[in-house]
Formats: C-alpha cells, structure tokens, sequence
C-alpha cells in the first residue's frame, strides 16, 4: 500500500491537473483523480510492466473526470495565476508591458475555454501540461496520427474564435486571408 | 498572424498562456486513496471466506449489452477504458442442446473440484424444487476461473431456446463495475437496477456480454443464450443468473443464493 501512495504522491500533480482541464472545477477535479487512483489501482494487474505509468494513468484520469462533467453554470473559467514567480523577460518588462502580456494570455485562455470539450481537451493536454503526442495517443485512445489531426483542427478552430474577437490578434500583425482549415 | 506561421505563433502563445496558469489549491490525495482502497479491500476480505484476495487479482465486471456492442471496437473502447491492452474472447456456449460434455464453458468439474480450483465458496440456489446442479463448468485459461451451473430445463423451468438449459448462472470473483452501467443505461440499454440480499444488483433483458478484468487482461463473457439476466454482487464474487424465468421467479432464487 504504501508503494502505491508513493505513486499517488508522485502523479498526483499531473492528474488533478488534467482533470481541471477536463471539468473547469475544483472539487470535481478532485473527486475525480481520487477516484481514477483508486481505479488504478484496482486495474493494476492489467497495467503492462515496465510501460509508462503516467499516460495509463491519466487515461483512467480523463474518462473519470469525462464522467463527473457537471454542468456548464458550475464551471470556473481558466484563469491566470495572480503574482507568483514571474520568469526574467517578464521581469524585464514595463508594467505596461507585462500588462498586456497577460491580456493576451487572458484572451487565449477565454479562447480555449470556449472550445469543445475534445478541441479542449487536447489542446490544454498538449500545450498545458506538456504531454507529448505518443502519451496523448495513449490517454486518448487512438493513434498518433489522429492526435495529429485533432490538435490541427483544434487550433484552427482557435485561431478562427481569437480572430473573431473585436480587436484580437494573438501575435504578430495579420496577414494574408484568412484560413479556416 | 501571418499565414505560413500563425500555428507556431499560436502554440507559443498557447505555451505562454499555460505557464501562467492557475491551477487551484487541491487536497493531498494519498491520504484519502489509501483509505479508501483500504475500506473497499476490508469490506471484501470481511465478507469473502477467501482472505488473501490481493488488489493486484481484483476483478472488475463490466457489462455491455446488445449485440451491436459487442464489436472489436468496442472491446478496444473497453480495455482503454481501463488503460489495459489487450483483451481476448472466453468461450460462449455454441448453441444447441448442452447435454453434450464438449461445452465451450469449460471442463465440466464436480462441486469439490470446482470449490478447490477457484478458492471461492460456490453459491447455489437453495430451492428444493431446483435441488443441485445438473452441471458445473469451471472455464480454462484464467488466472481467475469463472463457475457456471447448469440446471436442465427437465425442472420445470422455461425453456431458453432448445439450449436444454432451464437456469444459467455464473459466478465470478469481481465485482460490478457502476459507472460502466451508468454510461450503458444511459445509452439506452435496458437495465434496472434491483436491490438483491442488501446487494445493488441489475436486471438486464435481452442478448449481453459481461466484460471483466482478469489478470491477463481484460476478457469478454459472451452468452448465445440471451435470455433475461439478473447480475448483482454478493461478498467478493458478481453473480449472474440467466434464464427464461420471470423478474419475480428469477429474484426469488437469487435471494435464496
């Protein structure tokens, strides 16, 4: 038992984490790695040895999460962290500048926010939380290729609803016409 | 965003925006997992005669219904599911009379037998009128074997087909997995759920499949014999009745079980 504490301790970062990302709630989010933990560990004795722990994990963190989806009025929107360590260039930056730094991440978050809930998904795995596109194929359940493929469509999707805002542009100037693909 | 970079740009921007994300405070986990498995692996072990039943051997049973369910896809959908590869086909009961002894449930075995092999007290109806088994099969290849008895439609029980079998039941060492139910009743599968000896338990109509995590992964249980079935938990086992048998008639032997 305490083997596997260790493991919940260890994972337990990364999982509440795509669990948020799943249901936009706290204490759903909570319930739901909880949960998926002790499935895990109940699953156990199907979990290949010697094969990555945190993508089979995590598979059996976003189905629960999936299945304790609330409805939309108690979600909270994704949100900035306010403070906190800031990295150097942002240091280096005017106040005005740094401002404005967190006005355009303000406006992507609200972006990914508005995603559905397989463009969100992964969307905020791949870029969120940094998981590679051979985990994601494991926690999605489909192939490489297809993580490919929705990740496009995904940010097309985005780039199209951050475009669509009054005034938005995400980087650099516009140019060209627009693709919707 | 320029035409040729705007999905760099843009995933940069995703990049940045999620280093500066607020991720809320949550509870330490370890804690309450650990208790609960503890709770769950206690409530087992006190009701179950078999005491060394290690988390790594538990079971899961999960159930899918109607034949359409029952593609590779679907097993696929199944196993990742769980995040476990891999999952092979338990032999079905071809159909047919079974008074024949090359089942395709498994070795036919005696109640002794079938008591040492799977460690687990054998629950039997204690109906007079049904009496004992005409058959008991123990199936081959797991490292947790599944039982089915076999009483004869001679008993005066409602034909299921001409399988020749009056009463089906089977029983496993798992236990039910709810969620799985939940998405399944809410697709539109006819399942009700029943309470049975203090037990949930489900009563499921028309042709199904049992799924279950063993320890080679997870295996499908497949029934040609689609008929009406009860399935509910009782200790450390998952029980299941099958039969041509009213809900009524088919509870009142699940609860002298």
């Amino acid at each position: 038992m305490s083997a596997y504490e260790q493991l919940v301790h260890i994972h337990q970062g990364v999982a509440r984490r795509a669990a948020y990302l799943v249901t936009r709630s706290s204490a759903d989010a909570d319930d739901a790695a909880q949960e998926a933990f002790v499935k895990a560990y109940y699953a156990l004795a199907g979990f290949r040895r010697g094969a990555p722990f945190r993508p089979w994990l995590l598979r059996i963190v976003t189905n629960e999460a999936r299945n304790n989806a609330r409805s939309a009025a108690r979600r909270e929107g994704l949100a900035l962290r306010a403070g906190g360590i800031r990295a150097a260039e942002d240091i280096a930056a005017s106040p005005e500048e740094a401002a404005l730094e967190d006005e355009r991440r303000r406006r992507v978050l609200l972006a990914v926010d508005g995603l559905g809930e397989a463009d969100r998904t992964v969307v905020s795995y791949r870029y969120f939380l940094d998981l590679s596109e051979a985990e994601m194929a494991e926690i999605l359940g489909c192939a490489r290729g297809t993580v490919k493929s929705r990740l496009a469509r995904a940010l097309g999707r985005l780039r199209w609803a951050l475009e669509a805002e009054a005034g938005g542009s995400v980087g650099a100037p516009q140019g060209g016409g627009r693709d919707l693909s | 965003m320029s035409e040729s970079s705007w999905p760099a740009e843009l995933e940069a921007a995703l990049r940045d925006a999620g280093a500066h994300l607020r991720y809320p405070e949550g509870r330490d986990l370890s804690a309450p997992v650990a208790h609960r498995i503890r709770l769950l692996s206690t409530r087992r072990a006190n009701r179950s005669p078999f005491r060394s039943l290690a988390a790594a051997l538990a079971l899961v049973v999960l159930l899918a219904a109607a034949v359409t369910v029952l593609s590779p896809g679907t097993r696929r959908a199944v196993a990742g599911w769980l995040g476990i590869s891999g999952i092979s086909i338990v032999q079905e009961p071809p159909p047919g009379r079974i008074a024949s002894d090359d089942l395709a449930l498994g070795r036919r075995v005696n109640a002794e037998r079938a008591r040492d092999a799977t460690g687990f007290d054998i629950v039997t109806p204690a109906d007079p009128a049904l009496g004992s088994p005409d058959q008991i099969y123990l199936s081959e290849g797991l490292p947790e074997e599944v039982v089915t008895l076999i009483y004869a439609e001679a008993r005066g029980l409602p034909a299921m087909g001409d399988s020749g079998v009056g009463l089906l039941i089977t029983e496993f060492r798992a236990r039910i997995d709810e969620t799985f139910l939940k998405k399944l009743a809410d697709s539109g599968v006819r399942i009700r759920p029943i309470v049975i000896a203090g037990s949930q338990g489900y009563w499921v109509e028309g042709r199904h499949a049992l799924y279950y995590a063993a320890g080679s992964g997870p295996v499908e249980y497949r029934s040609r014999l689609a008929h009406n079935t009860l399935i509910w938990e009782r200790g450390a086992l998952s029980l299941r009745l099958e039969s041509g048998l009213p809900l009524l008639d088919a509870l009142r032997i699940a609860r002298s079980m």
